[in-house]
């Protein structure tokens, strides 16, 4: 298994935010992560790369404990796509290129640089290669977080709503390509997201997420409107159309 | 899709040589103000008698008295403290994540002020001479209070902020209190100061470059210089920290540590500056604006580019506070901080985002 979470729970100060979470990812699966406003969604996510120092339980990446490994080695392995990039003056070479910082000593060499390149090529990005970040348009930004966690070269990637602030376009865009990737580069992806119809359609296997526990783990194929009203509280309707589940609100 | 590593990025490339080239050029302009500096002043001496003479060939016994004695170390302490003061500014910007990052905003120089005034008047340390000028004895006093009181502030930001958790926001508000808490107390003890007393803790916070020997010169030609390896060496972890702490962290960047070690570095090379020279007023704040203006946010270059622009920036506004109303000599500050609001004011209204 490329990911193993065994028994994690976290507390914000006295607040027990997530509680005995237990799941596994193999390469080339997406794994979506579903569950309303403060479940515990996001501190999962930032649990997993240690960007939240957890107390109780176990995470593996491809049998390693993330516990024993240095920030350093977990970004060798960890990539990490943010829910907003934070804009800045950097140029969106430059900003794809700190992908590489993990395995860069001190000066980013030739090789550094051909990969950055290569992989602003495959994601269209390279007319962009010297404009700065910060003017750049929301799915454009989200294009250069997903170069720069490719860059990184890692095992597992993790999105934190990797789609919230983008049209429908650049949200499909974005959602094809989280696909390509995953089984391109045989990487692990968790996403946690809100559309349920998202996660239906791009995942291998989701999580709901409730008060901090695992609701449920299923395939998109097990889907009810039972889970969903139980999670969600909302009745909602399930219609199939082309091998989908859509959820529909009464 | 595949990675092909086959390609060169040909225009990155020609991008980052244009940035190399514009800190080589700011260099050799550097050296051109510097010579300029030692020519000019109340006695006029020439580029050629100004270059021979620094190349020890001697060219006249008086010309060798002003350059080695008043002009060249006078120019190289301008030097250092510029490239000092705006080397530390720019470094509270980047882990702060704030534009308003300098060694004003968070109260350092304030806590300066005060160290400066109590010494004043517990070890009374001002005076007056027969010619009615105010001078300071035991000039070590002052500024190893001054330069205590630095140190105290950043440590006490230091532990409110990790009380909160290291945010960046914490850091410059409890930087604002501070400062504040320090300029009442420095009201307080000029309050009940005496007329020479009161002018000894004014003249003091008139930052001013003549004031440094070569030794203190020395000792902060050395602590920027080290300073200044330490900031390139961490460069690519400014710039994960632009793009926030969360981001920053998932590329192997340990924020809290980085934030800590650079705060104190950028502290102790603002309060041997101000402790030796006095307050010089917006350098610290202005120059690394100016600087990413040109050339961005890539720390990579900012870190050398912003050393040079203080050193240019300070080392002209000392040449023109001495030579502007010869014979009288301004201290430095004044011009700084004439200038500085200006420029603040201009690049803020050209839209200047961060």
């Amino acid at each position: 298994m490329m990911l193993s979470v065994k028994n994690l729970s976290f507390k914000y100060k006295r607040n027990k935010v997530l509680n005995n979470i237990s799941f596994e990812v193999d390469k080339k699966e997406i794994v979506s992560i579903l569950g309303p406003n403060g479940a515990g969604k996001s501190t999962l996510i930032k649990c997993i790369n240690r960007i939240l120092n957890y107390k109780e339980g176990t995470i593996q990446v491809d049998n390693e404990n993330i516990r024993l490994l240095s920030q350093n080695k977990i970004a060798k392995n960890i990539g990490y796509v943010p829910q907003r990039a934070e804009s800045c003056k950097l140029t969106v070479f430059d900003a794809i290129l700190l992908g590489r910082k993990p395995h860069i000593k001190f000066k980013a060499g030739d090789k550094d640089l051909k990969i950055v390149y290569s992989v602003m090529k495959n994601l269209n990005l390279e007319k962009l290669s010297l404009r700065y970040v910060e003017e750049l348009s929301g799915g454009e930004m989200q294009k250069v977080s997903i170069a720069r966690a490719l860059v990184q070269d890692p095992k597992i990637i993790l999105m934190d709503e990797p789609t919230n602030n983008l049209d429908l376009k650049n949200q499909q865009e974005i959602l094809n390509l989280i696909s390509d990737i995953a089984i391109d580069h045989e990487l692990a992806i968790i996403i946690s997201v809100h559309d349920i119809n998202t996660a239906l359609r791009y995942s291998n296997k989701i999580i709901f997420l409730k008060n901090g526990r695992i609701y449920k783990q299923i395939t998109p194929d097990e889907v009810s409107s039972k889970i969903i009203e139980d999670v969600y509280e909302v009745k909602v309707n399930i219609h199939e159309f082309k091998d989908y589940h859509h959820i529909i609100p009464v | 899709m595949h990675i092909n590593l086959n390609e060169m990025p040909v225009d990155y490339k020609k991008y980052t040589f244009r940035k190399a080239l514009f800190i080589i050029s700011s260099f050799i302009f550097l050296v051109f103000v510097f010579i300029v500096s030692i020519s000019v002043g109340a006695v006029n001496i020439s580029f050629a008698d100004v270059i021979r003479t620094l190349l020890f060939q001697s060219q006249s016994k008086r010309f060798d008295l002003i350059i080695w004695n008043i002009r060249l170390p006078q120019a190289l302490t301008a030097v250092t403290a510029g490239a000092a003061l705006s080397i530390s500014g720019l470094i509270m910007q980047a882990i702060l994540n704030n534009p308003l990052g300098s060694p004003f905003t968070l109260g350092i120089s304030h806590a300066a002020s005060f160290g400066a005034a109590l010494s004043v008047i517990l070890f009374k340390t001002g005076s007056i001479q027969s010619k009615g000028n105010i001078q300071i004895l035991n000039h070590y006093l002052t500024t190893g209070s001054a330069f205590f009181f630095c140190i105290l502030t950043a440590f006490i930001i230091l532990i409110i902020s990790k009380i909160k958790k290291m945010s960046s926001e914490v850091m410059v508000l409890a930087g604002v209190a501070l400062g504040s808490l320090f300029t009442a107390a420095t009201m307080f003890l000029q309050y009940f100061a005496t007329d020479v007393q009161l002018a000894a803790m004014v003249f003091w916070t008139f930052g001013d470059t003549a004031r440094a020997s070569w030794k203190e010169l020395l000792i902060m030609i050395l602590v920027t210089l080290t300073a200044l390896i330490f900031f390139f060496y961490n460069s690519w972890n400014y710039n994960a920290m632009q793009s926030g702490d969360d981001n920053a962290k998932s590329l192997g960047v340990n924020t809290e540590l980085i934030r800590i070690i650079s705060m104190l570095a950028a502290t102790l090379v603002t309060s041997v500056v101000v402790a030796f020279l006095g307050i010089i007023g917006f350098i610290g704040l202005v120059c690394p604006h100016m600087v990413k203006r040109i050339i961005g946010d890539d720390h990579r270059y900012l870190v050398f580019a912003s050393a040079i622009a203080g050193a240019v920036l300070l080392l002209s506004a000392d040449t023109l506070a001495r030579t502007v109303l010869l014979p009288h000599v301004l201290p430095v500050a004044v011009i700084t901080s004439f200038l500085g609001a200006p420029v603040f004011i201009y690049l803020l209204i050209k839209g200047y985002r961060k």
